[in-house]
Order: structure tokens, then sequence, then C-alpha cells
């Protein structure tokens, strides 16, 4: 299992990060480059917004696991971080909001997969494409939306379980 | 739409990252109340994204941490502060105007308000300045980058209500240079009570310091001038910030910023990422409120009751002020502004004002507990205890505050100028 975890981490620090960070790296050189164009060549390539969005969505969709192990996604943990602070049963008590927390949104991403499948299928079906680059199917990027989920997936099962784990090595203590 | 809102004020309750509650709401919504094919999901997911002007985002993020590792900042304030010498608490004005300047080219609170604590609270120190008046100086001066574009909450509340971004950038102008000129006076004020005088200005330190300043101030002129000069939209000028910032911090200091880049790009992706994952809840969230016509119902509902657009806008403003102490100005955004919006407009509200409303209250949401993300910024730098910054933000909140009111009654202070300067070519009638 920490095998498994470990590398998972290589995955995603090394691999997936690094990716993210060249794609925003990239689409900034091409949008300056792209100013630069217009202004003193008077030229520019029309399908150039669309593949700037796509490809910051791209590194923005496969980062969302990253994001989380940050916990860097806001969320509201006002009454989670009042129950700690009181303490004793309390305590308890958030620990248990945590983890269904965490279950409901490894369910609600497991769903958005689910469902987003037969988004993509239709994607594929009616082979939709970005506004002014024809060549550019959109389907692609709806499968890397649906692996950012599948990331998000991982990351939460994983804070799941380090959630439950917690509380169980706590109550047998 | 009972449904909808309680199911989403639970899940809010419980923790859940607040785009996946936004998104599970619908979800559920979706599923036992209407009969939309459950594809809808991702389509609306996908709602904002496709948008050119929402790059921008990442491009001003990355701009502002970038200038905050190349050490352009530090070189701006000790303009800043030779400016400044003789007035005072010319330390601290030296400061906010630092954080004016500096606005100008990144789009985050947090970082404006780390590297501004980083560079002049040891100073201040120094200098006799208690500590909370000088983390109270820079907690508030790296709130000032929300208002002053360019700014991510603009763009934000831009994407959701399709109004143009560069007339929200405009209109943020002359809220921000005010708010920042009246900060400036309060620090006088505050110095002066506390006995931190001023010092004698040189003409020879003004000269010794211009010239590293040079590129930091350049920079505004050139994003701003471009932009308002119509020689690039938003999206490009943030590009242009970006590759300024990065070409600047090779030519200064090669070798370690290059080193420090991936780290860099790395904090931008993870404030891009929450604002576009929590995009995808507000368009889910969207798309179920408009095809129900839920803000319909909710504008026919509060106009039926006789409320007045000045009386609707201050109690927005007070719901703002409350959950900007239990969520960031994204969640403020997000939460609120697809709800109140349609009725906003139904109203007869300006959408431009409407907007800077919105964001000077994220700056009330940014320095005030327990979710003010600037206070830890500013915490975590400075190693100073929240409730001391707590006890030095106060004035400058109450400031802000008055301010607020003050342009909930008179927006023209918003809207002028981008009236001035988009004038229509060919004037009706």
């Amino acid at each position: 299992m920490g095998k498994i975890a470990c590398l998972w981490d290589f995955f995603q620090d090394k691999i997936v990060e690094n990716v993210s960070r060249a794609l925003l790296l990239g689409v900034m050189l091409f949008a300056f480059v792209e100013v630069v164009r217009r202004y003193f060549l008077g030229d520019t390539y029309i399908w150039y917004q669309d593949v700037a969005v796509y490809l910051t969505l791209t590194a923005v969709f496969i980062y969302f696991a990253i994001t989380l192990k940050a916990n860097a996604h806001i969320r509201l943990g006002l009454l989670v971080d009042y129950l700690e602070r009181r303490g004793g049963v309390w305590k308890k008590a958030a620990a248990t909001l945590e983890i269904l927390a965490h279950s409901l949104s490894l369910v609600f991403c497991i769903l958005f997969v689910w469902y987003g499948v037969e988004f993509v299928r239709v994607g594929v079906e009616f082979g939709r494409h970005a506004e002014n680059a024809d060549f550019l199917l959109l389907w692609p990027f709806y499968i890397i939306l649906l692996v950012g989920f599948v990331f998000l997936i991982v990351e939460f099962a994983r804070l799941l379980y380090a959630a439950v784990t917690k509380i169980t090595v706590k109550g047998e203590a | 739409m009972t449904f909808l809102i309680l199911s989403l004020g639970l899940f809010l309750v419980s923790g859940i990252p607040i785009a996946i509650c936004l998104g599970f709401s619908s979800l559920l919504y979706v599923y036992f109340y209407t009969d939309y094919p459950m594809t809808i999901l991702g389509q609306s997911f996908l709602f904002y994204m496709h948008k050119y002007s929402l790059l921008a985002i990442p491009f001003f993020i990355t701009s502002g941490f970038v200038m905050g590792r190349t050490g352009l900042l530090e070189k701006l304030f000790d303009f800043a502060h030779e400016l400044l010498r003789w007035v005072h608490g010319g330390l601290g004005c030296a400061t906010m105007l630092t954080a004016v300047v500096f606005a100008a080219f990144t789009g985050s609170s947090v970082a404006e308000a780390s590297t501004l604590g980083s560079v002049s609270y040891p100073i201040m120190k120094k200098r006799g300045y208690p500590p909370s008046l000088a983390t109270g100086i820079i907690a508030m001066g790296g709130t000032l980058g929300i208002l002053i574009p360019p700014s991510w909450p603009i763009i934000l509340y831009g994407v959701i209500t399709d109004v143009s971004i560069a007339k929200l950038f405009i209109a943020g102008i002359v809220p921000g240079l005010v708010l920042g000129l009246l900060m400036i006076i309060l620090i006088m004020v505050i110095a002066r009570s506390k006995g931190l005088t001023a010092e004698k200005a040189s003409k020879a330190g003004i000269a010794r310091t211009l010239g590293p300043a040079i590129p930091g101030l350049l920079m505004p002129v050139l994003v701003l001038g471009g932009l308002y000069g119509g020689l690039f939209a938003p999206t490009e000028a943030g590009a242009f910030a970006c590759t300024y910032a990065i070409l600047y911090g090779i030519a200064v200091d090669r070798m370690r910023f290059l080193k420090a880049l991936p780290g860099v790009l790395s904090e931008s992706l993870r404030v891009t990422t929450m604002v576009f994952f929590l995009l995808g809840g507000v368009g889910l969230f969207n798309g179920i409120l408009a095809n129900e016509y839920i803000p319909q119902k909710i504008a026919q509902i509060i106009i039926g009751s006789g409320f007045s657009p000045t009386m609707f806008l201050l109690a927005y403003m007070g719901i703002l002020l409350v959950l900007g102490c239990l969520v960031d100005a994204s969640g403020m955004i997000a939460l609120t502004v697809p709800i109140i919006f349609p009725t906003a407009m139904a109203m007869g509200i300006d959408p431009i004002a409407l907007g800077i409303l919105v964001v000077i209250n994220c700056e009330l949401g940014a320095i005030t507990p327990p979710m003010g993300i600037t206070l830890y910024g500013v915490s975590g730098v400075t190693k100073v205890p929240i409730e001391t910054i707590l006890r030095g933000v106060i004035p400058f909140f109450l400031t802000v505050l008055g301010f607020l009111i003050f342009m909930v009654f008179n927006p023209v202070l918003a809207t002028w100028l981008p009236a001035a300067m988009y004038q229509p070519i060919f004037p009706s009638g």
C-alpha cells in the first residue's frame, strides 16, 4: 500500500506537476509572441486563442488533485475547526464530519466521471471542435477533464482512508 | 428551489470544497427534479471555461508571484521610502504607496501582502513602529491588489456576469487610488498620534533609488497603458506582464531566478486551479438556476416587497461582509453573484458599479477573521500573531467600510471613468 502511495505521489509531484508548469509557461509565452506578431508583423493565427484556452485547461484539469493535496480548494471549514477547538467528544464529531465530507466529495467525483463518459461519447459522435480551430476536436479535452476527476477520486480516497485511520487508531488507543 | 438551497447549505457546513458543494447540489437536483440528460453536467461544468478572457487570471497571478521573487518590490519600496521620508509615518506611507504600484501588476492579495511583509516589516520594526500598526498597514496594502487592476476577482466577476473586463478594470482605478490616498492620510494621522516623526528628505536619496525602481514603475505604465490604449486585451496584458516579469527576473538574477521559477509556477497553478474548479461548480449551479428561472423568481419577490436599489445594495453588502468572514473572495463571488446579479439588473443597478462594490467587499473579507487569508499571509511572513495584526487592521477596516457605504450612495465614482473612455462612436438620437 505504501509503495503504491509513493508511486502515486511521484507521478503527481514529478510528472503531472511538471507537465502543468510547462503548459502554463508555454501558453504565456505563446500569448506574448502573438501580441508581438500582431503589432509588429500584422499577422496572427486565427486558432491561437482556442489553443491557448484548451492548453491552459489541460494544465488546470490535471492539477485538480495536486491542489486538493495542498488543501488549496476553498471550503467553509468553520464548523469543523470550531468542533476541533472544543476538544473531547467534539473532536470526534469533527473527525466524523471530515469523513462525511470526504465521502460525499468522493461520491460526487465518481458520479461526475460516470455521467461524464456519456458526455465524452456524445462529443466524439458529434465531432465537436473549437470555435476558431476546426482541427481542435474537443473530446480529448473532455477526456482530460475526466482524468482530472479520476485523479481527484484517488486523492479523496486517500484523504478518506487517512481520516478513517486517524479516528480508528485514536479509538483503539 | 428549497431542495437546492438546503442541500447546498448542508454540504457547505460539512466542510466540502465549495466547488463540489455547488456541483453536488446541482447534480442531485438534476437527477431528482428534472428530466434533463445527465450530460448537462459536463457541459455546464465547462460553461465558463471556454472564455479566452479567463486566461488573464493565471497570467496576472503568475506575474504577481514572479515579481515577488525578482526583488523589484524592494527597489520600489526603497524609492517610495525616499520619496515620502518627509511625512509623518513616511515608512508606512511608503509601504502603502508601494502596494498601490505593485497592485498594478499582481492580481493576488496574498502574494502582495506576503512580499510586502517580508520587505517592509523588518525596517518598520527597526524604526519603532508598533507591530500592530506595521502589520495592519501591510495587510491593508496587500488587499488593495484586489481592487486596483488587474485583479482576478474582477476577472471572475466579469466572466460570471459577462460584463466587459476591460471596463471593470478601468472602473477599479479611481476607487483604488482614492482608497490608497485615504489609507496614506490615515497612516499619517496614526503615526503623528504615536509619535512617529518625519525624517529629512534627501534629493540624493531619491535620485539614487529612482534608477533601480524604473523597471517596476515602467511595468504598470506599459501594462495599463497598453490595456487602455487599445494595444492589447486583458488576457494579452496578463501575458505581457508575465513575460516582462520573467525577462526582468532572468536579466537581474539569472540562476537564482530560474531555480525559483518552477516553484512560482506551482504557486500560481494552485490559485488558478482553485479558481477554475470553483468556476466549474458555479457553471453547474448557474445552469440549474437559469433553467429553473430562480434568479427571476427571487427578483420578483424582492422588487415586489418594495426594496429600493440602495436598500437592496446595502443588504447585499451586509451579506457579503458576513460571508467574507467565512470564505475568500472567490467564494464570495461564486456563491452570491449568480443569484444576485439578475436581481440587481432588474432593479436597474449598474453592473460595473456592482462589480466594484463586490470587489471592495472582497477586500474587507481578506482582512476579516477567521477566513481573512491576507491576515494569515502577513502573519506567516512577519511571525506576528493574528490578534495583533487584527488590532492594527481595525482603523483601516473601518475606513474601507465607510468608503464602501459612500460608494453605495455614489456609484458614479466607479462608473464615470469607463463611461468617459468608452464613448459611443455614433451617438444615438
